[in-house]
């Protein structure tokens, strides 16, 4: 039986600073089923007062402790290493590390921070993880989009370090499998319980997929025509929007009587 | 197996084969004057990316070398040869004393990416614009790809990690132009008229310099001096017996 749903934020619930239509009331009746719901997103300099903020102006009902962000996910794990990191983050990401120490460093971590990527302080870490400290990688996007063009992402940095040392970064966003189960963290659900919908095909339904969730992929935000194919398998549902993944949900995975997953 | 021609040209490592650090390696001003009296061209050959060549031809002149300066070949002209024949303008990212090297090269409105060991460039403003010209096609030429270097402060991050993000970020390949590339052995015979099958190549590195050299038909001798650590330790004995008889004054 369904136990859980993750869903996405940007390009599923919301475009930019617009709601997808008739996302808030499908979020209520969502809810009024018995499901713990989640919201995920990769993200490195949003903290999630930032998250909560925006939604609420959108007229989400969301608490902060049902935002689950790749930036939580590094918490997470810098908690369960126990060690204290060298956050190599943007300044608007510090608040979700609030009680994290990070005086004397034993890890490494890595966001989108371009006001710390420069020689001298990627050399700080480069020899933190020379001692073996470990490495942990909000994501690695190539490069995202600005108002004045592309710029370089994490990953470039994160492959930089990596080069260098001969050592593996632990990347804790979408796609990755950890970003998933940490999301589940402390819901008493399983993957096995737990639908996830998402816009982009690979990073959202893809991940999930190969943790054992299933995952419906909408048509909205960054979908393009053409992408449920290219996953394999391919997703459990593609439909138009949100609120027609919570419909989908509602009328066929809430029910009492054992349902094989279809595929 | 083919006969060898005659050998017409010697390339002669510096640092670790000339010359350790400050001081001459035993011998070699002398030998480097009895090759000299063979009729062999001969090119000193180095993987540098911070030291032009005249600042290389002082330090080895100081040791009491007699070199000149179109006889010494870098990384560095290893890459404004890539520069030239490629007829583009390059962004520069090398150090500041390399940029002699570069004279007469036009850098304005650049459409190629040069990278060398330049930690006052390695920061995200230069590093973006840097990407945003190779999406616009240009080439990235790297001057080398090591990991690290050795500073007095400890380690210290090479040109490889920046030259790997950038590469990383627009899914292009680097062409690298120093040792141990063939390029950088074919370049430096460039103008002598010598071919690889008639040239020797010294030095003490056998994978970047035995080894880069023998891959484009040189023969290579691997000297068995060369700074490890601190001390000046024998490396151990690689595939010597490539020497042949028409070597008159091996170092």
């Amino acid at each position: 039986a369904l136990k859980a749903v993750l869903v996405d934020l940007s390009g599923t619930l919301h475009i930019e600073d617009a709601a997808v239509p008739g996302a808030q009331e499908a979020l209520k009746r969502l809810r009024s089923a018995s499901v713990v719901v989640r919201f995920v997103t990769n993200t490195t300099k949003e903290s999630k007062r930032d998250l909560l903020e925006r939604l609420k102006k959108l007229e989400f009902d969301i608490s902060e402790d049902e935002i689950f962000t790749s930036l939580t996910a590094a918490r997470s794990l810098v908690e369960q290493k126990q060690v204290r990191p060298m956050l190599l983050v943007d300044d608007r990401a510090l608040p979700d590390f609030n009680g994290i120490q990070t005086s004397d460093p034993n890890a490494v971590v890595v966001g989108l921070a371009p006001e710390r990527f420069h020689y001298q302080i990627l050399n700080q870490a480069f020899r933190l993880l020379l001692d073996g400290a470990p490495l942990i990688a909000i994501h690695k996007a190539r490069y995202y989009k600005r108002k004045d063009g592309l710029a370089l992402g994490p990953g470039p940095f994160v492959t930089a370090l990596e080069y260098a040392t001969d050592i593996k970064a632990t990347v804790v966003g979408k796609p990755e499998k950890t970003f998933f189960l940490e999301a589940l963290r402390g819901t008493g659900c399983e993957p096995e319980e737990t639908v996830m919908i998402g816009d982009d095909c690979r990073d959202d339904v893809g991940g999930a997929q190969n943790v054992g969730m299933l995952g419906i992929l909408v048509k909205t935000g960054k979908y393009r025509a053409g992408d449920e194919e290219k996953i394999n398998p391919p997703p459990y549902l593609t439909c138009e929007s949100f609120p027609h993944a919570v419909d989908h949900i509602l009328q066929h995975l809430l029910s009492t009587v054992c349902e094989s997953e279809a595929t």
